[in-house]
């Protein structure tokens, strides 16, 4: 953690997680998959979150995300408690500072991606002078200005996922996390996610986290978290420490 | 967190989404909706044909009463309802023209007869005298002959629906009541009994011939009151003075008659238990297929509810649909309940559509697809947006 403290420069932590535990089933069938985990996403970062299949990834990002709650430790998101809030209010906390990117982009089938947006925008309850604009644009801003109208069946996979993160941007929320935004994707598409999340990342007032799997995503990272067993086995800037990257933290998942 | 707060201040606009993916669920589940359609339909359908049925029998139960306004009614004891015919003593008329705040008093006489055929073969039905020569109810919706011919003697006018009944051809024909010859001398249209009994039209000093009742007599005195604040008064003092009888109002009268016919014989039950089935069956199909929808589209829900959407937000979407699916689908079961109301015009069947049971099956489509969204709301209790990451 004294690595972070120093790399974040003074700047504030955006998400600020400390002693996560989580259990799951009861009895005989417990099993802890998060053995205390502390984590600070700073502004301005695409951090990774990598490790072995079954290691809690996804069951961090859920906590992080308030969709899931932890056994203990505490959360912070944009300065606000996380811990104690009933499920409205953990509803109230995501609506206003974070965006989700899903492995299988999860858009409204029956809507256009324009429409995808406008839900997100609604949802987020983010009053706009025009809110059409506004989910035109942020279609553009993912390069997405010739598919506003289409329908997710006849967008490939990579131009569906582009909708889900120009979703996951409307309102501007403070945090996105994404699990697994490439696993479904093809190269190409998988690349296009990966420089696109890096962009959105580095808004001064955003951090983004995203679970991955695929090495090729490595080089957009300003950061790499590697979680085995439920525990945070390394955290690491490998632009400060370029050697990092050719010790593929990824390799120890496979 | 900034931009948000300002663009706040700016007083931007929200569009509502909510309604539209409600609107594309429904669609885009096209054999979902048929299910439901169809069973709101049914249920409409059933309800108004129920209920149509039940005022249709309220209406022809009161057929003549509803033509004969009058203050209070002066009935033998013991009358269960307007067609249950008995003698007043004759004396009722005169009593009660010399009771105080009386106004007018006309006579009805209501009496079974049997009806004689002219190709032979017997029927019963119900004589009704009628004193429009002092000023009382006169045959209606007359389609055939007039008033004045019915003054010539021994004529009576008949429905023309009950030309078959009673064996005849039509206007002009010949037949017997009770052994005495009679011509059919007017015919209406739409008069109809709720039994099975035809309604027979004739003054009331023929009917008290064709009856044998003696000349005063009558079945019912229908009397006016001068002052309608006194009618509570007047009929205490009538009841007082003809201990024989008893004083009903206009509207108790129909009431005792509406009731002895649909609750005392069970066929009014029976009608409610027929609507009663079509609310039940609308409401489990609705609730069975709104459930099967909401199922099907809780990945959609569970994203929603990622994207950090209220529980109220998600209802609102089940809700609208249930809404959506009321509308139209009581469109349709209107239109069809009209048509099949259309078809049985000329049937003995009288089903009858009013405005206010229009408006009531709306609503009840309506409170029974709310219902339904309600139980459906409650079946997938808590959305977890847990669900999110399951692929
Ligand atoms: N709701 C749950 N109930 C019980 N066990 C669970 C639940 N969710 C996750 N687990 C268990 O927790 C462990 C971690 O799961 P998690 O999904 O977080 O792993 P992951 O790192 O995301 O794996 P992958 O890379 O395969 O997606 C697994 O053993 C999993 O079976
Ligand atoms: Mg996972």
């Amino acid at each position: 953690m004294a690595q972070n403290q120093s790399a974040s420069g003074g700047r504030k932590p955006l998400l600020e997680a400390r002693g996560i535990k989580k259990v799951f089933g009861t009895g005989a069938g417990e099993i802890t998959v998060l053995k205390g985990v502390d984590v600070d996403l700073l502004p301005g970062e695409l951090t990774l979150l990598m490790g072995p299949s079954g290691s809690g990834k996804t069951t961090l990002l859920s906590i992080l995300g308030c969709i899931l709650s932890a056994t203990t430790g505490t959360l912070s998101i944009a300065g606000e408690e996380a811990v104690g809030l009933d499920a409205e209010g953990l509803a109230d906390l995501r609506r206003r500072n974070i965006g989700f990117v899903f492995q299988q982009y999860n858009l409204f089938p029956t809507m256009t991606a324009h429409e995808n947006v406008l839900i997100a925008l609604d949802v987020r309850g983010v009053p706009l002078p025009d809110p059409k604009a506004s989910a035109r644009t942020a279609l553009e801003e993912v390069g997405l200005s010739h598919r506003i109208d289409t329908f997710p069946k006849k967008l490939s996979g990579g131009e569906k996922q582009r909708v889900a993160i120009a979703r996951s941007l409307a309102g501007a929320p403070a945090v996105i996390l994404a699990d697994e935004p490439t696993a479904a994707l093809d190269s190409e598409n998988g690349k296009a996610v990966m420089e696109l999340l890096a962009t959105v990342s580095k808004d001064p007032t955003r951090a983004v986290l995203a679970v991955t799997h695929d090495h090729r995503t490595l080089k957009y990272a300003d950061r790499i978290i590697l979680i085995e067993d439920g525990i945070i086995s390394s955290d690491e800037r490998p632009k400060d420490n370029p050697a990092a990257l050719d010790h593929d933290p990824a390799s120890h998942a496979h | 967190m900034a931009s948000q707060a300002n663009a706040g201040a700016q007083g931007g606009k929200i569009i509502k989404m909510a309604p539209r993916i409600a609107y594309r669920n429904l669609f885009h589940d096209r054999l979902s909706l048929l299910v439901t359609l169809v069973g709101i339909v049914f249920s409409v359908l059933l309800v108004a044909v129920q209920c149509g049925l039940y005022i249709g029998s309220e209406k022809k139960i009161a057929a003549v009463l509803d033509q004969a306004p009058a203050d209070l009614w002066i009935v033998p004891l013991g009358t269960k309802s307007f067609d249950d015919p008995a003698l007043l003593t004759g004396h009722e008329k005169y009593v009660a023209l010399s009771t105080p705040g009386v106004s007018r008093v006309e006579e009805m006489m209501v009496s079974f007869a049997r009806w004689r055929k002219p190709e032979g073969g017997k029927k019963a039905f119900i004589l009704v005298g009628l004193d429009w020569k002092n000023g009382g109810l006169k045959p209606w919706n007359l389609v055939e002959g007039s008033i004045d011919t019915l003054a010539t003697p021994n004529t009576v006018a008949i429905d023309k629906s009950y030309f078959k009944d009673l064996g005849i051809e039509g206007n002009g024909s010949h037949a017997e009541i009770n052994g005495q010859r009679v011509t059919v001398g007017a015919v209406t249209k739409g008069i109809r009994s709720f039994t099975t009994l035809p309604l027979a039209f004739t003054p009331i000093d023929r009917a008290r011939k064709l009856a044998g009742a003696s000349i005063n007599q009558a079945t019912y005195q229908l009397v006016s009151v001068k002052d309608k604040d006194q009618i509570e008064d007047i009929r205490q003092a009538l009841e007082k003075r003809l201990p024989n009888t008893e004083v009903l109002t206009q509207q108790e009268f129909r009431d005792r008659s509406v009731n002895y016919w649909l609750f005392n014989t069970g066929a009014g039950a029976a009608l409610i238990a027929g609507a009663a089935l079509g609310i039940i069956v609308g409401i489990v199909i609705v609730a069975q297929t709104l459930y099967a929808s909401t199922k099907d589209h809780l990945a959609e829900f569970a994203t929603l509810r990622a994207l950090g959407a209220s529980a109220s937000y998600i209802h609102i979407v089940i809700l609208v649909q249930a809404i959506l699916s009321a509308i139209i689908g009581y469109a349709l079961g209107f239109t069809l309940s009209m048509g099949l109301i259309s078809l049985t015009k000329d049937t003995t069947l009288t089903i009858v559509m009013t405005p206010k049971l229009a408006v009531a099956l709306f609503l009840l489509t309506l409170g029974m697809c709310i219902l339904a969204a309600i139980s459906a709301i409650f079946k997938v209790t808590r959305i977890d947006p847990a669900g999110v990451f399951s692929g």
